[in-house]
């Protein structure tokens, strides 16, 4: 939607008896555009009480898309937003609280717009109500953005990827104009403190996933090489794929098709630490390492994260020569960081989550922007 | 003869209705002779060179009956006598113009001999109906653009209701053919069809005791009169807009009109027509404009979104004699109006609004038996075949793209219409598809999620259909020379397909978001016929003359009812009576009538509403309902206070009984139910004084003094004389106590200035030119005061009224010659001195803005539904509002200002006032 100003009717348009003025059209006010705390190299993009997570650059580079609790919502539907580069307020929102879906909580884990307006996301559809955590519902779908609920299903989720099991995709990244990248991931919804209000949602990573969009509808095969991938990135120009994974400090890289993983680097981490989401430009990644404790709580097999103690960092790592180097240090929660296709900027998710290791209702984070954190 | 008097005449001529034209009148008269008043016989009556000719009786009288509406000649031949001849004797249709004639004998010498004398239709006994006529020249003359604002000048029309009584109580005759559109007269027009201003030769409101032959009303006739093809082709291009003008002056006025008539070939003559208005500001208000300078109206208040309106007409009507007596009329007319309906809930979202759009066909064939030329006792009339049908389809619309002005060149998109006509109640039980649920805007000035929606429509889809086959045969016998007697009748087979739905975005029996439960879908879908049968008679003895009547109206709802029996027809008996004559050279009028009409066939039909205040969200129809009925007394006296003026007064008493209101069957309002309930009465006097062009110069006043009163106001209020003792449940019916009705305007005056400034004035720019002004005053409409909240009523039903209102309208015409055309440019200004007119308040306040008290109530209600915090990244972030800086509009404390100015924009008192001055420049092209 792009704001409109109202129009009078000009002296140029008076003098013609035959140009029609343009005061038939909504009054449309235009959003704010500067922010309270907008000064400085690192800004804070969203000041939501709800969780703000997982951003991700549209393919221009001129938006960040995001995952939001909406707060007008009584459902606590997660949305999908679209910010500006730089900042701002959101210029498109998509929340599916139609009438049909209002017995349902629904979730967006996952979007790539993009440069024509493609848009892929995945929507997760739960019932509501205690004991329904599980979706029931999780769909990939292709669509555009002025019509995102006229859509093409394009899979259906769990679904088996060349004998893997993949309940939910992470982080879609488009590779052409029919193709992508996902991260497949296992969804386990069992709370670790079952007496507690807050549902968790934890998401063991699986593999890399490559697709592609025919007639029929999708091919999807695995990338070899990443099983147990619990971040990654296209790097080298889209021709390999940077990973993490998880209880593991060191960053992996496979090509695009598939093969044995290399280890990159080793990032010297305090304590427990994990390295909570890679992203990749050229050769020059983009790690946050977080002072995460992995637990098995119940002795379940289920892994908990958990806050504990230690710094915070970003650090760069050269795929070409290995060589880590600490960028910005920090207290608290900073993951999935994300470098701009375009300029040095990173954007990334700060407090509350453990980027793409789980989600706790309860817990508020929101984005920040680091300007020129990378050259 | 100057540029402007050859104009005048040219106007004159193409006002004056053509040969054969299909309104029919008589002419009468005795003729004497000159020295000793005896009375000559056998004296040769020729009208139009003899296409219709007599001979005077005995006693020196003659009548012709039959002769076309217009201006004929009239030539008097008998040997011994000098012929005598008058050649502009104007007939008007439905009435009898009397010429006298006193002829002198060859041998007779008489210098000063007026051989003709035209009986003055002011003081015509014979004219018993109470009828203000407006001709085609007074409409070009006055600032009127369209039928219903010229009849809304005339005594004792108050926007569509005439003398007090309900919308839709009257008929449309158009050329003697009834388009009454009895689906929903009384709230979405009376006519079927809309009818273009240029096509029309005259128009009659008729409020007494109007003729037997007309039905379907019960408070007045409207009789249009089209044209008929002239034997030259002749014709109007005209175009006007307001586009000159700037800032709130231009409301984007467009309008464009090209006639024109004439023969082809030798017999058949055709009249074709092409009407294209629209306007982009289609409502517009002299409401002040707001004070907060964040509203976008605080600056320009004139412009409103999605407020236009676009109508296209086009018509043709053939005319050819069939043989010497039958004349044959094909006359197609089709319209479209269309319009993007501002609301205040959508006045933020610039992709979605309410819209509406009317299509009309009309096709009529008319054979027109004409009276013989020289029977004393001629039998003739009109037969009529035609059918009309309408349909209405209202929801949510996307936002216009205009192509031109407020032209958008295209057939309005009403979402979902297929599935509406469809009619399909059950598939439809589900949340349509196409309906998004609103959301709260967040591009309004305000931010906040209160008020304003954008992005989906309110979920209305509302679409129907109404249709008619008619047949008609009017008669008219002549029984000797005194009395005429009228008979005939008609049979109209109709069919009434409804369908609404609401809250579309919902499925049936969800909980709405404003309360109670989504309403199941409603159609129908039925064959109703009406008919009428009539015998009248009018005889005059010297100046006093009867008129006497009666009609049978017969309405079959048609189809069944709920337990498969068929429904009941119902019929009416309505005696109608005149008696008029001269004393003391004032002619005095005593009329009485009884008049019925089948009720609105929307009443019959289930209906949907989403409205939980007053009327329930679902509307059980009653397939059952009779006959609405009134019956009406009348005294009328006009005279002449010096020649060239009249005075004419008309006293009232008119009736109403069976009127259609909604009583309850119990406490919940949904429960109610239409029945035939109410009743009203309405009396008053209407005086008005006419002073005829003197000297390029006329003036008319009219004035009403009147008092109406009902138990209820429309069908859909409350029945208000059934209480439910809330104890034992039980019915308590009070004695029927009447309120004054919505419509009881007491007081009325509307004062007409026509004329022309004498082509010889010395300042050029000025000589000819045409003026026309027209003030109205009116007293307050009366309205209910109620709490807040609506549920209390705060004094008596009706017990208040609102201001009184003015204005001034103007049309200033300059003739031009134009190449080799005649033509001319006009002004036409409407509410000249821009008055805000108050036509409605707040009924709790009895002012037009909210007080403070009901803002902060509103805005706090909204806060408490959505108290979130407003974080920076949201497009409801304002700054301004952020008093802390903290990136979070949080708390009262910073949300409550939003809500509170949001609240205060939403109740903007803007159609509480009356459209501005409205100025159009025009110019036309006479051929």
């Amino acid at each position: 939607m792009v704001p409109a100003p109202i129009r009078r009717c000009t002296a140029a348009c008076a003098a013609s008896l035959f140009l029609a003025c343009g005061h038939g059209e909504a009054f449309v006010t235009s959003a704010t555009t500067s922010g309270p705390s907008s000064a400085g190299p690192d800004v804070r993009l969203t000041y939501n009480a709800e969780q703000d997570y997982w951003p991700t650059w549209t393919e221009d580079g001129q938006g960040i898309l995001y995952s939001f609790v909406h707060p007008d919502t009584a459902a606590q539907h997660r949305c999908i937003g679209l910010l500006p580069k730089a900042g701002g307020a959101t210029t498109w929102q998509l929340c599916d609280d139609r009438a049909i879906q209002r017995d349902s909580v629904n979730s967006f884990p996952a979007y790539a717009l993009g440069n024509d307006g493609r848009l892929l996301y995945v929507e997760a559809v739960a019932r509501r109500g205690v004991g329904a955590t599980t979706p029931a519902h999780t769909t990939l779908w292709l669509a555009d953005t002025a019509t995102p609920f006229q859509r093409q299903q394009l899979l259906s989720l769990p679904t088996t990827v060349t004998g893997t099991a993949v309940a939910w995709l992470a982080d879609i990244t488009w590779t052409g104009p029919t193709s992508f990248v996902a991260l497949g991931q296992d969804f386990v919804p069992i709370g670790h403190c079952q007496f507690c209000a807050a549902t968790d949602s934890t998401f063991p990573g699986v593999i890399v996933l490559r697709g592609s969009i025919v007639a029929g509808g999708l091919a999807l095969t695995t990338v070899s090489g990443t099983a147990g991938a619990s971040s990654y990135s296209l790097a080298e120009g889209g021709t390999s794929i940077a990973f993490t994974m998880r209880d593991d400090r060191r960053l992996y890289k496979v090509p695009l098709s598939g093969g044995a993983p290399v280890a990159v680097a080793t990032v010297s981490l305090s304590g427990n630490a994990q390295l909570l989401g890679v992203s990749c430009k050229g050769t020059t990644c983009v790690v946050a390492s977080d002072p995460v404790t992995l637990t098995n709580v119940n002795g379940n097999g289920i892994i908990f994260p958990s806050v504990g103690t230690g710094a915070t960092e970003l650090r760069a790592v050269s795929l070409a020569s290995g060589v880590v180097q600490v960028l910005r240090t920090t207290a608290g929660i900073v993951a999935t960081p994300q470098i701009s296709p375009i300029t040095g900027d990173v954007v990334a998710q700060v407090g509350g989550l453990f980027g793409r290791l789980q989600t706790v209702t309860s817990a508020a984070s929101d984005l920040h922007l680091y300007l020129g954190l990378l050259p | 003869m100057t540029r402007a008097m050859k104009l005048a005449l040219i106007a004159s001529v193409l006002a004056a209705t053509p040969l054969l034209a299909q309104g029919t009148g008589g002419l009468v008269g005795k003729v004497v002779d000159a020295s000793s008043d005896r009375p000559i016989s056998g004296v040769e009556i020729r009208v139009d060179a003899g296409r219709y000719f007599t001979t005077t009786d005995t006693l020196g009288e003659y009548r012709l009956r039959g002769l076309p509406e217009g201006f004929h000649t009239l030539a008097l031949n008998r040997p011994g006598y000098r012929p005598e001849r008058r050649d502009r004797i104007e007939i008007r249709a439905g009435e009898i113009t009397r010429a006298d004639a006193r002829m002198g004998q060859l041998a007779v010498q008489l210098a000063e001999l007026r051989a003709v004398g035209v009986k003055d239709p002011v003081l015509d006994p014979l004219a018993t109906q109470t009828e203000q006529r407006i001709t085609a020249d007074q409409l070009r003359r006055l600032p009127v653009t369209t039928l219903d604002q010229a009849i809304e000048m005339q005594a004792g029309v108050v926007g569509g209701s005439y003398r007090g009584g309900r919308p839709g109580q009257q008929a449309i005759v158009l050329d003697g053919f009834g388009v009454k559109n009895q689906l929903d007269a009384s709230t979405n027009g009376v006519a079927a069809i809309q009818i273009p201003p240029d096509l029309i030769t005259s128009v009659s409101l008729v409020t007494n005791g109007f003729s037997a032959r007309y039905g379907q009303a019960i408070s007045g006739v409207v009789d249009v009169t089209t044209k008929d093809g002239g034997d030259q082709w002749r014709g109007r291009m005209a175009y006007e807009n307001d586009r000159p003008l700037s800032g709130g002056a231009d409301h984007g006025i467009d309008r464009m009109v090209l006639q024109a008539d004439g023969p082809l070939g030798k017999k058949l003559k055709v009249v074709g027509i092409i009407d294209l208005n629209g306007q982009l500001d289609g409502d517009p208000s002299t409401a002040p404009a707001p004070t907060n300078p964040l509203d976008p109206r605080s600056t320009a208040p004139y412009p409103l979104p999605h407020s236009s309106t676009e109508n296209w007409s086009a018509a043709l009507k053939l005319t050819m004699p069939l043989s010497s007596r039958v004349v044959g009329r094909l006359f197609g007319l089709a319209t479209t109006q269309q319009a993007y309906l501002y609301d205040p809930v959508y006045k933020y979202d610039p992709n979605d609004g309410p819209g509406s759009r009317t299509d009309g066909k009309l096709f009529t064939s008319h054979f027109q038996l004409l009276p013989p030329t020289q029977a004393q006792a001629p039998i003739f009339g009109d037969l009529r075949f035609g059918y009309f049908d309408k349909q209405f389809v209202r929801g949510t619309v996307d936002a216009p793209n205009y192509k031109f002005g407020a032209f958008t060149m295209k057939r309005l998109e009403i979402l979902d219409e297929a599935i509406a006509k469809k009619q399909d109640t059950l598939a439809t039980r589900a949340a349509l598809p196409d309906f998004g649920t609103p959301q709260f805007a967040s591009n309004t000035p305000w931010g906040v999620p209160a008020f304003f929606h954008s992005e989906a429509g309110s979920g209305e889809l509302s679409w129907n259909e109404f249709s008619e086959f008619r047949s008609q045969l009017d008669l008219t016998a002549g029984l000797g020379r005194y009395v005429d007697l009228y008979f005939g009748g008609m049979y109209a087979a109709q069919t009434v397909k409804t369908y609404q739905r609401v809250l579309a975005y919902e499925p049936v029996g969800a909980t709405a978001p404003t309360g109670g439960l989504t309403p199941p879908p409603t159609a129908s879908h039925f064959n109703p016929a009406i008919s009428g049968a009539y015998v009248e008679a009018q005889a005059r003895v010297q100046d006093l003359g009867f008129t006497a009547g009666v009609r049978m109206d017969g309405f079959s709802p048609g189809g069944a009812n709920a337990v498969n029996k068929t429904l009941a027809s119902h019929t009416a008996i309505n005696p109608r009576a005149a008696v008029s004559t001269m004393v003391a050279g004032a002619t005095f009028v005593a009329s009485l009538g009884k008049f019925s009409q089948a009720p609105d066939l929307q009443y019959l039909v289930n209906s949907a509403f989403d409205d939980t205040t007053r009327t329930g969200r679902f509307r059980p129809g009653n397939p059952n309902l009779g006959f609405e009925s009134a019956m009406q007394y009348e005294l009328s006296v006009r005279v002449r206070l010096n020649t060239g003026n009249s005075v004419k007064v008309n006293i009232y008493d008119k009736h109403l009984d069976g009127l259609v209101a909604s009583v309850p069957l119990n406490v919940n309002p949904d429960s109610s139910q239409f029945v035939n309930a109410d009743i009203g009465t309405v009396i008053g006097a209407e005086v008005i004084f006419e002073q005829e062009l003197t000297k390029n110069w006329g003036v008319k006043v009219s004035g009403v003094v009147q008092n109406a009163t009902a138990t209820v106001s429309n069908a859909f209020n409350i029945y208000n004389q059934t209480h439910i003792d809330p104890n034992t449940h039980d019915t308590i019916t009070a004695s029927r106590f009447q309120f004054p009705l919505d419509y009881d305007r007491r007081i009325a005056v509307t004062a007409q200035v026509t004329g022309q400034i004498d082509t010889s004035f010395s300042f050029k720019p000025l000589a000819g030119l045409e003026v026309s002004a027209v003030g109205h005053y009116w007293s307050g409409l009366p309205y209910t005061r109620t709490s807040a909240v609506g549920d209390t009523l705060i004094g008596a039903i009706n017990g208040s009224r609102l201001p009184n209102q003015k204005s001034v309208d103007l049309l200033l015409r300059r003739p031009l010659r134009i190449g080799k055309f005649n033509g001319g440019i006009y002004v036409d200004a409407r509410n000249v001195l821009n008055t805000a007119n108050q036509t409605s308040v707040r009924r709790d306040t009895g002012t037009p803005n909210a007080d403070s008290a009901t803002i902060v109530r509103i805005a706090t209600a909204a806060y408490n539904a959505n108290p979130n915090p407003i974080p920076y990244e949201s497009p409801r972030y304002r700054r301004g509002a952020d008093l802390n800086g903290d990136g979070v509009i949080a708390g009262s404390a910073e949300l409550m200002p939003l809500y509170t100015a949001a609240a205060r924009d939403f109740t903007w008192p803007l159609f509480v006032y009356g459209p501005p001055r409205l100025i159009r420049f025009g110019f036309e092209v006479l051929f």
